[in-house]
């Protein structure tokens, strides 16, 4: 399923004191299967162009197009078009709010006017996804889970209404580092199972390591798409964009600039190893 | 226009205590008290009684305002003595902080979250605590400002007991505290007032305050929203005016239990930054909850708290060259810390304790390039 936004502009609050164009003029092509990982300064325009995905904020010009169609149009059916893409906003265990874990991760496909054997199937099928044991938890309430725990009910409640594209503001954040693994495990799983992926994140980290395409926001703007390795060789960009540059690609950088010889597009860890102990070797080989 | 004469003044207590007996004094040819005034001169003889009445409510005020002063100047005082005695313990001893085999149970559960953990904070020291969510290093947090009190053992901070219940209040001025939500941490509908919002409660007078506010929102650089609405603002401008907030308090102690956590890396470095200067410029002793570890790299000592005790604690160097032991308690090392490990292994003869990328560009240039 692709999305396309043309010339999307979002002005918050228009015509009153609080006026702030938040999206100027966006145009971005996300094609299905995809993993982009939308990066940027806070309040760049991240979270209110993700908002536009699901028609949760209507562009003040442009259009939101999923496979041609336009979410907003008059003749369409907007609920089906909207119901394709899942949000899952930034700390969703906050929204959490039913007696126990199954009965949140129905609240959608209720919502969605499924009969209950297809509710159920879908709730196991989504608390599957996200590592929690239906058997243990199903029954419990979710705020007797811890934080991590209770993001991956929170998860699974937007996974049970099966969407096709799956959107996740700053899916890490707050969590610890196992959380955080757990949940990143998670998103690639879905991935690989042939979901289209957006990410919004501040850890470029997260984002090295799974993102088939970045795509920095600066001002309201896309400053830039590309592949993880051509935009973090920008050192300009992600230093205009407020992103942090990852320790590897920094290192590489350095050691370029005091003159050893390594590619200029190196920015993993397991890369940067390779390349130093092949250096190393030859250098103990002379 | 009573209200703002009163605010500008610097004692404003005093003004409280005079301007009513003044009133009272001058009640009759006084040219402000407009009602008073325009009672007698409706009524000039028949209403004695009245005017008698009217003088009396004002001394009545003017008794008020003169025992609620005398009130005022004693708590002052004994704060000011509690103060300076409290100051008087630190200065004798050089810890800052100081828990000694304290355990924390929480009612519903059985589980011990703290298993008799004792650390010493020393005065100006920046101490960073990692450990995996539920490793006991938040319920450890809240015991030192006295939100939680230890279910066995003691903690003193600044020379204060926190399980002595007269001495939360000072406790928790000297050790401030900052949370990772900032939305819980905003109670005020401008940023100014958010800021003020501690000190009106300690009764620091106008003045004081509105220097204090101005210097705390500079401090973390939000001079220029001080009028602004928070919700206006974003989650890292939010926090960074919930940690002016505590700045505005002058705290000896600055705990912050996950600050950065929602926050931009340029957020994140502005927060830092400034809790660093103040560390290092005002000596304030920074007890510093992360889970960022190059957040970690970057303290005088680092205490690693696994299963509600201390498993491993020392200089960043140190904790981070054990790289193996923290990834079996479920934590990151620093990049280069982990580069640094895995080319060792691969036989590389990198030093231990190599945590930044300048440290790690150096070492490797000096094994890759023997001529310089």
């Amino acid at each position: 399923m692709s999305i396309e936004l043309k010339q999307v502009t979002h002005i918050y609050s228009q015509g009153s004191a609080f006026e702030r164009k938040a999206l100027d003029h966006i145009n971005l092509r996300i094609e299905d299967g995809e993993f982009i990982a939308l990066c940027g300064h806070t309040g760049c325009g991240k979270s209110t162009l993700v908002q536009h995905l699901n028609g949760l904020l209507q562009p003040t010009e442009g259009q939101v197009l999923v496979n041609g169609e336009d979410i907003n149009g008059e003749h369409v059916n907007r609920r089906m078009l909207r119901q394709s893409v899942g949000l899952v906003f930034q700390y969703p265990e906050y929204q959490l709010f039913e007696e126990t874990v199954a009965k949140d991760i129905a609240f959608g496909p209720k919502n969605m006017g499924l009969d209950e054997a297809e509710i159920d199937q879908r709730v196991r099928r989504a608390m599957e996804h996200v590592h929690l044991d239906y058997q243990k938890y199903a029954n419990s309430s979710p705020f007797d889970l811890s934080g991590g725990q209770m993001r991956r009910v929170a998860i699974a409640g937007v996974l049970a209404m099966e969407p096709s594209v799956l959107v996740l503001d700053e899916p890490t954040a707050g969590l610890d580092p196992r959380g955080r693994d757990r949940i990143l495990g998670i998103v690639k799983d879905l991935h690989h199972e042939g979901a289209t992926i957006i990410m919004v994140s501040h850890s470029m980290d997260d984002v090295a390591s799974l993102a088939t395409r970045m795509v920095v926001m600066v001002n309201g703007t896309i400053a830039k798409t590309g592949s993880c390795r051509e935009i973090f060789k920008d050192h300009d960009l992600m230093k205009k964009a407020g992103l942090d540059i990852p320790s590897a690609a920094r290192l590489c950088q350095e050691l370029r600039s005091k003159g050893i010889h390594l590619p200029d597009d190196l920015y993993t860890q397991e890369e940067l190893h390779e390349h130093i102990i092949r250096l190393w070797k030859e250098a103990k080989g002379c | 226009m009573i209200y703002s004469f009163f605010n500008n003044s610097s004692m404003s207590h005093v003004h409280h205590f005079i301007f009513p007996l003044y009133i009272s004094f001058k009640l009759p040819t006084d040219p402000f008290i407009s009602l008073t005034d325009a009672i007698i001169r409706e009524y000039p003889h028949s209403h004695k009684q009245l005017r008698l009445f009217l003088i009396f409510v004002n001394l009545f005020h003017a008794l008020k305002a003169v025992s609620s002063y005398a009130t005022i100047v004693s708590a002052c005082r004994s704060h000011v003595y509690r103060q300076r005695s409290c100051q008087i313990i630190s200065m004798t001893d050089e810890k800052s902080i100081q828990a000694e085999h304290v355990e924390y149970i929480y009612e519903e559960s059985s589980d011990k979250v703290l298993k008799g953990v004792s650390l010493e904070v020393r005065k100006g020291e920046f101490v960073a605590i990692l450990g995996h969510n539920g490793s006991g290093k938040s319920t450890l947090a809240k015991l030192l400002n006295a939100l939680y009190l230890p279910t066995a053992g003691r903690i003193i901070v600044c020379g204060m007991n926190t399980s002595e219940d007269a001495l939360t209040w000072d406790i928790r001025q000297k050790a401030g505290m900052i949370f990772q939500n900032p939305d819980n941490q905003i109670v005020a509908t401008v940023v100014r007032e958010d800021v003020a919002f501690g000190l009106e409660n300690m009764g620091v007078p106008h003045d004081e305050m509105v220097r204090r506010i101005d210097k705390a929102l500079e401090a973390v650089h939000m001079s220029e929203r001080a009028d602004s609405a928070p919700h206006m603002l974003s989650g890292g401008q939010k926090q960074r005016v919930a940690i002016a907030g505590v700045l505005a308090m002058e705290p000896d102690i600055i705990i912050a239990d996950e600050s950065t956590a929602m926050l931009d890396p340029n957020g994140r470095k502005e927060v830092l930054d400034v809790i660093h200067r103040l560390n290092r410029e005002k000596g304030i002793t920074v007890v510093w909850i992360t889970h960022f570890m190059e957040e970690a790299a970057e303290a005088d000592r680092v205490i690693v708290i696994n299963n509600g005790d201390i498993a491993l604690a020392g200089t960043p160097n140190e904790v981070f060259s054990h790289v193996d032991e923290m990834h079996q308690m479920h934590l990151d090392v620093p990049p280069m810390a982990s580069l640094a490990n895995e080319l060792r292994n691969d036989g590389m003869p990198l030093p231990a304790g190599i945590l930044t990328v300048d440290e790690m560009t150096e070492e490797v240039c000096r094994l890759l390039c023997p001529s310089n």
